[in-house]
């Protein structure tokens, strides 16, 4: 199951991306593939200076496509074991690092709610996000994404 | 030569001046009157946003009319879906990553 909205928030009009879905494992289990280099190096993208310790710098890497070099710079900002960690974001072309967050709730045992939320788009990517808000677009654009989406 | 449109917005003029449009079509003067900045500087940026295909200006009678143009923002929403699409992908890699550790 999976929940996504394309927010724009009352009090700050910023755009934001929330995503939430259900796995049936255990909590531990998923903080451990949300912080250690392995995991995510296996699941998200290829990291080598990752390290659970706040104010640590690290990189993904990938292969770079349609204008994105491939490297995405982070920072640990913040986290609380096993319940959430968040790191900046930025990826060329965003003039501000973007703020990823993800946080884990204990359901019952093997079933754990995960929130992944991605704010603070500034500039560019946040006035663009917020004028095709304010064209009306949302729901024309929602529409099509689902229709993506089920395909 | 046609210019990258997110270069164009890069200024908070033209920004302004998209923003304006956006409520509707408005002559080149209208358009000035909106603005502290002289005539010709404004013309330099219609002009700027024009090459970026994020308006068109068409001369009716007198007055040359500008005009958003909305498909370059389309392209540009494209990106923002594909991050969102990204993040979906990732979560469907993660659910197969902890699949491959029991």
């Amino acid at each position: 199951m999976s929940v996504m909205t394309l927010n724009q928030t009352t009090t700050t009009t910023k755009p934001q991306i929330h995503i939430k879905r259900v796995y049936k494992h255990d909590i531990n289990k998923l903080w451990t593939a949300l912080t250690t280099k392995a995991a995510l190096s296996n699941w998200l993208m290829q990291t080598t200076d990752f390290e659970l310790r706040e104010g640590q710098i690290f990189q993904f890497r990938a292969k770079p496509q349609g204008g994105w070099d491939g490297i995405v710079h982070c920072k640990v900002l913040s986290f609380s074991q096993p319940n959430s960690i968040t790191y900046s974001w930025q990826a060329n072309g965003m003039k501000k690092p973007t703020i990823v967050t993800w946080e884990l709730k204990e359901l019952a045992k093997n079933e754990t709610l995960l929130t992944l939320s991605h704010a603070g788009f500034e500039g560019f990517g946040g006035w663009f996000t917020r004028q095709i808000l304010n064209f009306g677009w949302k729901s024309m654009l929602r529409k099509k994404l689902t229709k993506h989406l089920l395909q | 030569m046609r210019r990258d449109p997110w270069q164009a917005l890069a200024d908070p003029t033209r920004r302004q001046i998209i923003e304006v449009l956006n409520k509707a079509p408005q002559s080149v003067n209208t358009i000035a009157e909106n603005f502290k900045i002289s005539r010709p500087a404004i013309s330099k940026q219609l002009k700027i946003l024009e090459a970026s295909a994020l308006i068109t200006i068409e001369k009716q009678g007198r007055e040359r009319i500008c005009t958003l143009a909305l498909a370059p923002l389309e392209e540009v929403y494209k990106w923002v879906r594909q991050y969102e699409l990204f993040w979906l992908d990732k979560l469907d890699d993660l659910e197969a990553h902890l699949k491959e550790q029991e």
